[in-house]
């Protein structure tokens, strides 16, 4: 195999894919080039604004900052596989059901740390959602929203006994 | 487009023999601050080397272990993971840095070895790992030695490695103290442009100081120690006097004289470390006012 | 999931790059493309069809500089091809020489400068009345210039087929757009079709380099006879898209024996850049706001432009109005010390009591004292600014304090429409009209034909609301046509004051038409209305003034309460309390929504943030951006509509842009003691305050 092409296996989206790339190319390109998926962004291309994360094996990570070498094996969702895939029904509602999100550049990027967040704690407070959030700029500021419509579900859940 | 050969060894074994043949090689953990480095605007291939190895299936550099004295931390564990061991294991001063880095995502990638090792990282968890004096194991495929994580970088920031060294672990003391803290200055999401931090530890019992570390970071020197204060607390009763205090400080702003550049950044630099080692310093005196 | 420029684009498409100076000021004497391989082409300023400059609202600047260069990174060839590595590559080989110039980046009020544009204003005898003055206070007030950071780069996409162009373009402005492309190419406006794609919010900066990127993908596609993307990267979207300019205010005050305000005198300096306005909204707008909502019985205003060598500036939200604003509210602080009045009531004291302008009702002075009376209410001000002074007092020094440093700042402010209504009569091609379709179809299901795009403002929410609550429909069956030029009429540029000011008067008067038509005739229905602007400009009577009550100003009051940490001079705001009158809101929700989030962004422009990009050649750059604040630095924001059920919605999205940073920076001076006189602030500016 030369040495600028690299074959890659791993999960995109619970589906096993295979890709030929240069080790250098960036997920967020492989994302959005190679398998259409556009939902995940570039804002700032530095690992700050968060408009690129993905989920990597249950983790969000940055897609700007990560290169194909690394990919291999792993299990990458994108904000595609947290809208459509069974396995993200219970959190989605939390994570969509908001009116908050203004022009929506950002608005996958908060989806996805939302939903690394609710992976592990369905009913956080306002505190660890922020903290959640801390990795995602808006530049609209709508971030009390978010919030407030992820905090409403929860206790909306909690209302009618649903986990 | 250059080719670029990745290695990807299993072993810490394997890594040593592979890095001593390539010694041009570029090591890669999370690689979040390499990659800024290599980018080259949207869009494009990163600029990597020419030969990569990557170490994040080195089963030896992605652990944790732990004695009663010592937590011994692999250089390319991600810094979530060592969060996860929680404020009780960790210490606390060297908690707070750790979770204040970067963001939730990136700290998912990041390595302690990282940031000890970039430049641009130096107001992050090496002061906090020079207070507690830290060690770092830094191995080639035929040796291995330790060092204190405040003489590990040079003046300009470089890591004194010698060749073929690897850094593989940082061994963190477990030890008690009466009073630890981490503040940090600026940075990201904070106001200003100017990044300094500091961490301090103080040892007391019996109304004196026993031992009393403090640290600068963000600053020309990497890790700022001044030894000389240091020794000066030593012994001393607690609370410690104003008289001493003011002493301190005078010395430090002498220390600090070539340490920041003369603009209204290093001006405002300067002025807050003296005012982090008087806030330090009225910390230790309120904590030993409650311990009496 | 919204689509945004950077996800649209054939996958055939070339990618287009821009080559830029590397220099940052100097007279070209060698431009040199390196041999370009098959399928790659090149545009120079020579090869521009049409006109060369691109000019918009008061602004111009070249799409690309032929002889000489004004400023780093000014776009000088434009490259297109397959593959970005290549191109990336030919940017590197192009050969430039020049003889470089020093540039001066910054205004020099000392000494003889290149002078722009002047407007002056005045009324009374000030001289007289400086003349007569017990006493004179002077100030001088500086914002600095900044940058916005939005995550969304700018970009465009085009078609040509040899006789016709399409664009897809993220622009507020789409005919606006039409226009200029036509004016670049050389091409019937029949020609060019302009499809607005959703713009990230509506941002400062963008309007011009939309524009820009759009001619530069247009001129591309017109040489290669391909279709091309071109989307700015980070680093050169944030360091070359035009910036927010430095204002420098001095202002002089006269007073009477009891601290009574008898004359002022302002000078505004605005930095215009290197290619300055020839007739700048923000200059006129700072002009003519200098003293906000005050009565002030003798007065003189002159504002100045100076020519620099500075970057290209833009047209940024509530520029040249926010500034002067900011200056006499801090200003005002000062005067308020000497009369011995608090905020609160030296502002009731002087607040304009009648409308200053033709046309205004005398309600103006009311709505500006309600909501001032409205936020020092739920703030719980007048209490907060007594403590916090008591404490100030009793203080030696701040930065040996034991405790965190509050303080409390109030201020004033109004926003109105006309500088919306000027923009559109200084491009090139007047247009005067502004037209709004409406299409009733079978089953009851209404689109909405106008050419305000979406931009994060919820403005197509706010009309289909509207068009529901009218024609009693259901929201779920009205929509709004895709933003075409060929599909829709021109409703003007979009911001949420011209959606609401002359917006929603057209679609309300469109579902009039609309009910009266459906009596008599069967779906489809289309109805279309107009307004002209001069109408708009004149006094209006009747029917028309209830309709399109532009005269009128929205206000808000904002309070903002600061805590900062002695050892770091680090702020956090404890509470920001907005209160805002704009008519009748027939959106609350969302009012509400756009307000909280504008108030952090005008907090963030009240801070600082440093971005450090790499250029050409590896260089290094640094750029002062806005804090974004991230969701963990959100403070308590209350906000509060007060409903005056008087006259129509007035645009109210500058109004926390207007207020909050004279709020905070009044916070500041309390809390430390220290007179800060400019904004940003940062911790580095108070500890230069305390050396001082």
């Amino acid at each position: 195999m030369p040495g600028n092409v690299i074959k890659l296996r791993f999960t995109l989206n619970e589906k096993q894919v295979l890709l030929q790339c240069h080790p250098g190319t960036r997920l967020l390109d492989i994302l959005r080039h190679d398998f259409g998926l556009k939902g995940t962004r570039e804002g700032c291309g530095q690992g700050e604004c968060g408009a690129c994360l993905v989920l990597m094996n249950g983790l969000s990570v940055n897609s700007c900052l990560f290169p194909a070498f690394a990919l291999a094996d792993s299990e990458i969702i994108t904000i595609e596989g947290i809208l459509s895939l069974k396995s993200f029904t219970d959190i989605r509602k939390s994570i969509t059901d908001t009116q908050a999100y203004r022009c929506g550049f950002c608005s996958s990027g908060m989806q996805v740390a939302l939903a690394a967040l609710l992976l592990t704690n369905r009913e956080p407070n306002a505190g660890q959602i922020r903290r959640a959030l801390s990795g995602n700029l808006c530049a609209c500021g709508s971030y009390n929203g978010v919030v407030e419509a992820v905090l409403q579900s929860s206790s909306r859940k909690r209302r009618y006994g649903r986990r | 487009m250059k080719e670029v050969r990745v290695f990807r060894p299993k072993s810490l074994g394997g890594t040593l023999r592979l890095y001593t043949r390539n010694p041009d090689s570029l090591l890669y953990a999370g690689g979040t601050e390499i990659i800024r480095r290599v980018q080259r605007g949207s869009g494009r291939v990163f600029a990597l080397p020419q030969k990569v190895i990557y170490l994040g299936n080195v089963q030896e550099l992605n652990r944790i272990s732990r004695s009663q004295r010592h937590l011994d931390i692999g250089s390319a564990l991600d810094l979530s993971r060592i969060l996860k061991l929680g404020r009780n294991v960790l210490p606390p001063v060297l908690f707070e840095p750790l979770s204040e880095i970067a963001t939730p995502a990136v700290r998912n990638l990041a390595t302690l070895g990282g940031n000890i090792c970039a430049r641009s990282c130096r107001g992050d968890s090496l002061p906090a790992l020079s207070v507690i004096d830290a060690q770092v194991e830094l191995r080639t495929a035929g040796s291995t030695r330790w060092t204190a994580v405040g003489s590990f970088l040079n003046r300009r920031g470089r890591p004194r490695l010698r060749p073929g060294e690897i850094l593989t672990r940082i061994r963190v003391p477990l030890e008690e103290w009466d009073f630890a803290l981490f503040r940090k200055v600026g940075g990201r999401q904070r106001l200003g442009r100017s990044t300094l931090s500091f961490a301090g530890v103080a040892r007391f019992p019996k109304g004196s100081i026993e031992v009393l570390h403090f640290c600068l970071g963000g600053l020309k020197t990497p890790v700022l120690r001044v030894p000389g204060l240091e020794s000066r607390l030593k012994n001393a009763s607690v609370p410690v006097s104003t008289k001493l205090i003011d002493s301190l400080l005078a010395d430090l702003d002498a220390a600090l004289g070539n340490e920041v550049e003369d603009s209204p950044e290093g001006r405002y630099r300067k002025a807050t470390a003296l005012r982090l080692l008087r806030w330090f310093m009225e910390k230790v005196n309120s904590r030993s006012l409650e311990m009496l | 999931m919204q689509t945004f420029i950077q996800d649209i684009g054939p996958k055939r498409a070339l990618r287009g790059i821009v080559y830029r100076s590397p220099f940052r000021k100097g007279k070209i004497t060698r431009l040199g493309v390196p041999a370009l391989p098959k399928g790659y082409s090149c545009v120079q300023a020579r090869d521009i069809p049409g006109k060369s400059i691109l000019s918009y609202a008061g602004y111009s600047l070249p799409i690309l500089s032929k002889s000489e260069v004004r400023y780093l990174g000014e776009p000088l060839i434009l490259f297109c091809g397959p593959d970005p590595g290549v191109l990336a590559e030919i940017c590197a080989s192009v050969e430039l020489k020049l003889k470089e110039e020093s540039p001066v980046e910054y205004m020099d009020l000392s000494g003889p400068y290149r002078e722009g544009q002047i407007i002056n204003v005045a009324h009374g005898d000030v001289d007289l009345a400086f003349s007569l003055a017990d006493q004179i206070v002077e100030g001088e007030y500086r914002t600095a210039r900044r940058e916005h950071f939005y995550p969304d780069t700018q970009g465009a996409v085009a078609y040509w087929d040899g006789k016709n162009l399409s664009l897809y373009a993220a622009t507020q402005d789409p005919f606006g757009l039409r226009s200029a492309i036509c004016h670049c190419l050389d091409l019937a406006p029949r020609k060019v079709r302009v499809v607005a794609v959703p713009v990230g919010n509506s941002m400062e900066g963008k309007l011009l380099s939309s524009f820009l990127v759009a001619a530069q993908a247009s001129l591309l596609a017109y040489t290669a006879a391909k279709p091309v993307v071109l989307i700015y990267n980070r680093e050169e979207d944030l360091l070359f898209s035009p910036k927010s300019p430095e204002f420098f205010i001095r202002q002089q005050t006269a007073l009477d024996r009891e601290g009574g305000v008898m004359a002022v005198r302002v000078q505004i300096f605005m930095d215009g850049g290197c290619y300055p306005p020839k007739d700048c909204e923000a200059l006129r707008q700072a002009v003519h706001s200098a003293w906000g909502a005050y009565r002030v019985p003798n007065m003189e205003v002159i504002g100045r432009t100076q020519v620099t060598d500075f970057p290209p500036i833009g047209s940024f939200r509530a520029s040249g109005r926010a500034q002067a604003i900011f200056a006499t509210e801090l200003h005002s602080s000062r005067l308020e010390e000497i009369a011995q009045l608090g905020p609160y009531k030296w502002k009731k004291e002087n607040l304009v009591k009648t409308g200053r302008k033709e046309g205004q009702n005398k309600g103006h002075g009311l709505m500006a004292l309600a909501v001032l009376e409205e936020a020092t209410r739920i703030s719980d001000f007048t209490r907060k600014y007594s403590a916090y002074s008591a404490v100030k007092k009793r203080r030696k020094t701040i930065d040996r304090a034991a405790y965190p440093l509050r303080g409390i700042g109030i201020s004033l402010a109004g926003q109105d429409a006309e500088g919306i209504l000027e923009c559109l009569h200084s491009i090139e091609e007047t247009r005067n009209t502004c037209t709004l379709k409406l299409v009733l179809e079978r089953g009851k299901r209404v689109r909405i034909f106008t050419s305000f795009v979406n931009c994060g403002m919820g403005i197509h929410a706010l009309f289909i609301h509207r068009v529901a609550t009218l024609l009693d429909l259901d929201p779920s069956r009205i929509s709004v046509q895709p933003v075409d030029t060929q599909e829709v009429p021109d409703t003007g540029p979009t911001t949420l004051a011209r959606a609401v000011t002359v917006g929603l008067p057209l679609l309300e008067q469109c579902c009039q038409n609309l009910q009266k038509k459906r009596k008599t005739a069967t779906a489809p229905i289309e109805v279309r209305c107009s307004v002209s602007l001069d109408k708009l400009r004149a006094p209006l009577r009747g029917k028309d003034k209830s309709r399109y009550d532009s005269a009128q100003s929205a206000w808000a009051a904002t309070v903002v309460e600061v805590e900062l940490d002695p050892v770091s001079f680090q702020s956090i705001c404890r509470g920001v309390w907005l209160v805002v009158e704009a008519g009748t809101i027939t959106h609350r929700k969302a009012a509400l929504q756009i307000l909280e989030g504008e108030t952090l962004r005008a907090l963030g422009s009240s801070q600082l943030q440093e971005y450090q990009g790499t250029i050409s050649a590896g260089r290094k750059l640094c750029s002062n951006i806005d804090l974004i604040p991230g969701a963990e630095q959100v403070p308590e924001i209350q906000v509060h509509l007060l409903e005056t059920q008087e006259g129509p919605m007035k645009g109210y999205e500058q109004l926390p842009h207007l207020s909050v940073p004279p709020a905070y920076a009044a916070a500041v001076c309390q809390a430390t003691g220290l007179y800060v006189d400019q904004v940003p602030i940062t911790a580095e500016v108070i500890q230069q305050c305390l050396e001082m």
